[in-house]
């Protein structure tokens, strides 16, 4: 079977549409071009060729209202012929999830190629519909949630974050490292919304919109784009001499639902199964992406996946988590100072992976980086934390 | 029918005992008759052993608190709860087994902590539709 390489990637600079300051104002079909455009002229190939090729296409759903049939309606605006498409309604696990069916398709021999597009733009949305909400949300939230007052995953995460402090002893400060640390790593990155520095006492004055989660705990909402060109190992060298291999992915929806009274600071990432079938150890991987919708989310992970038995909060504090740190993790400044581009936001993520393992990530580049891991989350459930979870391994071949 | 200000739930045949259970001051929730497990949210089968024979029990009206948070501004949710605001919800665990989201109460907001006791005392907005809202126990 062949192996499966990331053979060309564009990213589509966040923007909050805010037009008084000079930023692009754009809808997600104009993403959608602007992506596939820059992907194209990283490959070297026209339009023209594309359409020779055998490809699959993969998109987000996006958080705004948009057609029953979409993904036809995409092609049709873009003027494309993919062979066939997959639809991704993970939320915050869309990018790993696409990841992983477009992996699927070329390993099956289905495809030559799958081209991903993440998009969203929910500062311009097509039609808000309803009166506070870009979306339908899930029934549970409607039913058992919004009555009450909350307010959607913020309030979901905070629940998660205050029992995090009681567990493990969680402080303000633990979690405002991890702000503090990505927005360094964000510094030295070009495309991230949020450059300027940030120090602990700015985190720690921070308002609270749920407690304990303050304002820098969560991610900045913006609109954006990536794209991402998968290939054959035989054909990803005609277009690059920089692939980066997909060694693997794994994903999983929901775990524990016979248990109800399950640890809801706990994540069941499935990393362990895909790192011993990849025959690599936690001491094989350079650096970490980790998705980060909230900073708790990211002690959780390093957890998860292994890297601090004695707690994330305490791990992070002994440790330093920088591009420069003895533990790099969201390199690019994650989505907490990158931006979440709605439910294209775990693409950031896999494309700063990417920029890494091909040595294009500038002042922020981890040295002698070989092997990431990517993860992407989504869909925080009732009383349960992200319940779609996927894990990639990527690697210089 | 008075204003929760706010925003309704969508009564269904799977929850309407539920809501309707807390309109009359009890808590109702899901039992399976074939495999003693109590399930929330409400579910159309059994989510343990996938039985679609489910009966509906009254839980206890005390629990003790799981987790919680104070909710400071409102964002994605009807404006009608800025007048209530701050305003903290929880998560209430009850000893069969389950774990509910709920308004809490108190006088002393400080009060408020992670396994503190916390009693039933729901909120009618409609003769078919009540909340969970828990009082915690000073």
């Amino acid at each position: 079977m062949t192996d499966v390489y990331v053979s060309g990637y564009a990213v589509i600079p966040p923007s909050r549409a805010r037009a008084d300051r000079g930023e692009a104002v754009l809808t997600a079909e104009e993403y959608h071009a602007r992506a596939l455009s820059e992907l194209l002229r990283s490959l070297g190939i026209s339009k023209r060729e594309l359409d020779g090729l055998s490809y699959a296409l993969g998109i987000n759903r996006t958080l705004w209202p948009h057609s029953l049939i979409w993904s036809a309606e995409v092609a049709q605006n873009l003027g494309i012929t993919p062979k066939l498409t997959v639809v991704s309604d993970h939320g915050g696990m869309s990018a790993l999830s696409l990841l992983f069916q477009g992996y699927a398709l070329i390993k099956s021999g289905v495809v030559d190629h799958v081209v991903l597009l993440g998009v969203d733009s929910p500062l311009t949305p097509s039609k808000p519909q309803g009166g506070y909400r870009l979306e339908r949300t899930w029934r549970y939230e409607l039913n058992y949630e919004l009555p009450l007052g909350m307010i959607g995953p913020l309030s979901e995460a905070a629940l998660i974050a205050r029992r995090h402090m009681y567990e493990h002893g969680t402080t303000p400060e633990q979690l405002g490292l991890v702000a503090v640390s990505q927005r360094k790593n964000a510094s030295k990155n070009s495309w991230a919304y949020l450059k300027q520095p940030l120090t602990m006492d700015e985190y720690l004055k921070s308002p609270y919109l749920a407690y304990p989660v303050r304002m820098l705990d969560a991610v900045i909402p913006v609109n954006g784009g990536f794209a991402l060109m998968l290939s054959r190992s035989d054909d990803a060298k005609r277009f690059t001499d920089k692939p980066v291999r997909i060694e693997g992915v794994e994903t999983q929806v929901n775990s524990e639902p016979q248990n109800e009274l399950r640890d809801i600071t706990k994540l069941n990432i499935p990393s362990a199964r895909l790192l011993e079938r990849a025959g690599v150890g936690l001491n094989g991987i350079d650096f970490l992406e980790l998705y980060d919708d909230f900073t708790v989310v990211v002690l959780m992970q390093l957890e998860a996946l292994g890297f601090a038995s004695e707690g994330g909060g305490r791990f992070v504090e002994k440790n330093s988590i920088t591009y420069d740190g003895n533990l790099p993790v969201n390199t690019g400044g994650g989505q907490l100072s990158g931006g979440q581009a709605g439910t294209a936001g775990g693409f950031s993520l896999v494309v700063e992976a990417i920029q890494q393992l091909r040595e294009e990530a500038g002042g922020r580049q981890v040295k002698g980086a070989t092997r990431g891991l990517v993860t992407g989350l989504g869909c925080l459930g009732y009383n349960h934390n992200l319940i779609n979870r996927g894990v990639a391994l990527l690697s210089k071949p | 029918m008075e204003s929760a200000g706010a925003t309704l739930p969508e009564v269904d045949g799977v929850n309407k005992n539920f809501f309707e259970g807390l309109a009359a001051g009890r808590l109702l929730i899901q039992r399976c008759s074939t495999c003693g497990s109590h399930l929330f949210y409400p579910k159309p089968w059994c989510v343990v052993c996938g039985s679609l024979e489910l009966e509906w029990v009254e839980a206890p009206k005390e629990g003790k608190l799981y987790t919680y948070t104070i909710i400071n501004r409102v964002i994605g949710n009807s404006k009608e709860f800025e007048k209530e605001l701050p305003y903290a919800v929880g998560s209430v665990e009850l000893d069969v087994g389950v774990r509910v989201y709920a308004r809490l109460l108190a006088s002393n907001p400080s009060s408020i902590k992670i396994g503190c006791r916390v009693v039933l005392e729901p909120r009618r907005l409609t003769d078919k539709v009540g909340l969970p809202y828990f009082r915690v126990v000073e």
